[in-house]
């Protein structure tokens, strides 16, 4: 086999493929029963991993390693976030479902509907926010997810069960010196502060 | 794919690409160049499944190894106590699936279609008698690389600990290396001609095995098992 044309040939194939807007397309929500403008508040509890006392589902979770973000956006245990939903859901192409995009109230970061990512997984997941902005002086991307891994977003949590709500946040942002994107991520139980 | 943010790059105003499929500010300019680079990622595929094909690939049948037994047999494999020759990396799996010292398990195996490796021609596990709370994955061929007899996966769920669960495998071999013309038979397994069973857990999350292990959370653990005896039953 020549190799100039081989080396052309393999040199093209490593090129990263650009993402289009083209590719997100709107879908039917994974989980339906929420008004498209609703305002879901919910209180963050224990973190929620393998050593939680409810059944992990680590598909939720990066599948690369990744520190705690240690609350540097003010989300930790304890505290109340809300997701206020628009009612749209998008999405990646050959994907079944999308959760709804979401703002959340209050947000230090800015609505960025660009953005995506979250897993979409049909009866799981609830809403999706992204937002882009400065956090602790660095430009920052953050997604915030919500979903019911029971599929069951009002019942009660059972030990050794999915739990029915669970929060994920991740953040990313680029080192300046080796430009490389770093990120951590954190995902609680969840309780809802008043019954949607 | 599993996950939730998959970043690729981020351009000078701070946002972020991600690779999965779609987002994020970029603007499709030039589509043949899109076009010439999906044909340049699948002539890449190509290239890299026919170098891999064709520096990796054994191309020597499996060789025989084993003696003694049909190429459809049931043997009965009783477990010694643990392999003291070598310094366990993982913790013990505490017999949660019932493989302790004096186990005795049962394997019924056949050999299927011989392949093409550097090891041995061993024999697919259609069953084992004698484990609790497992579930053998569909029988395939042994390791390519492997000297094992047989070597087989499948899943633990525990029926007494509710969420102790995880992946399982199992292999059985010689504990010595065989020379290239070298045959052995199970059925010669002692204390003089070293047989092992090396099973491996992973558990999703230790804390629910109840008490079996310290730690919390996924775990992995390991026993080796010397072996007492095997022997042919008699359908």
């Amino acid at each position: 086999m020549p190799i100039l044309p081989m080396a052309v040939v393999t040199t093209l194939g490593c090129v990263p493929d650009a993402a289009t807007p083209n590719d997100v397309v709107a879908l039917p929500l994974c989980v339906t029963g929420f008004q498209p403008n609703a305002r879901l508040s919910v209180r963050l509890g224990a973190i929620y991993d393998a050593s939680s006392d409810y059944l992990y589902d680590g598909s939720l979770a990066p599948f690369y390693s990744t520190p705690s973000c240690a609350g540097e956006d003010g989300m930790q245990t304890g505290s109340i976030v809300t997701f206020v939903l628009n009612g749209a859901a998008t999405g990646a192409v050959g994907d079944s479902c999308a959760a709804s995009r979401a703002h959340l109230d209050p947000d230090s970061l800015m609505v960025d509907d660009s953005l995506a990512g979250v897993i979409a997984r049909p009866g799981v997941s609830i809403a999706a926010a992204y937002g882009n902005g400065s956090l602790n002086g660095r430009p920052t991307s953050a997604v915030r997810g919500l979903f019911t891994p029971n599929k069951m977003p009002r019942s009660t949590p059972v030990s050794r069960e999915l739990p029915p709500l669970v929060v994920i946040r991740e953040l990313r942002w680029q080192d300046p010196k080796t430009e490389e994107v770093e990120a951590c991520f954190d995902s609680w139980i969840g309780s809802w502060e008043s019954t949607p | 794919m599993p996950g939730t943010f998959l970043a690729e790059s981020m351009d000078s105003s701070g946002r972020i690409a991600v690779e999965d499929g779609y987002s994020l500010g970029d603007t499709m300019t030039n589509r043949a160049f899109q076009w010439m680079k999906k044909l340049g990622h699948a002539a890449t595929l190509l290239f890299c499944a026919y170098w891999l094909i064709a520096t990796s690939a054994p191309n020597v049948p499996a060789r025989d190894c084993f003696t003694g037994i049909g190429a459809k047999d049931t043997l009965r494999v009783v477990l010694g106590g643990p392999d003291s020759s070598q310094t366990p990396q993982v913790p013990s799996c505490q017999g949660l699936d019932g493989l302790v010292n004096d186990a005795a398990l049962t394997f019924t195996l056949s050999q299927g279609p011989r392949s093409e490796s550097a090891g041995c021609y061993g024999y697919e596990t259609q069953s084992i008698v004698g484990t609790s709370d497992v579930t053998l994955a569909a029988a395939g061929p042994s390791s390519v690389w492997s000297n094992a007899l047989t070597t087989v996966d499948g899943a633990f769920s525990s029926s007494r600990s509710s969420g102790c669960r995880g992946t399982w495998s199992i292999i059985l071999e010689p504990d010595f290396e065989l020379g290239s013309d070298q045959k052995v038979s199970p059925l010669d397994a002692s204390s003089a001609e070293r047989w092992t069973v090396v099973r491996s857990m992973d558990v999703a999350q230790a804390q629910f095995c109840d008490g079996v292990f310290s730690q919390t959370g996924n775990l992995q653990c390991q026993d080796r098992f010397l072996v007492q005896s095997i022997t042919a039953v008699t359908p």
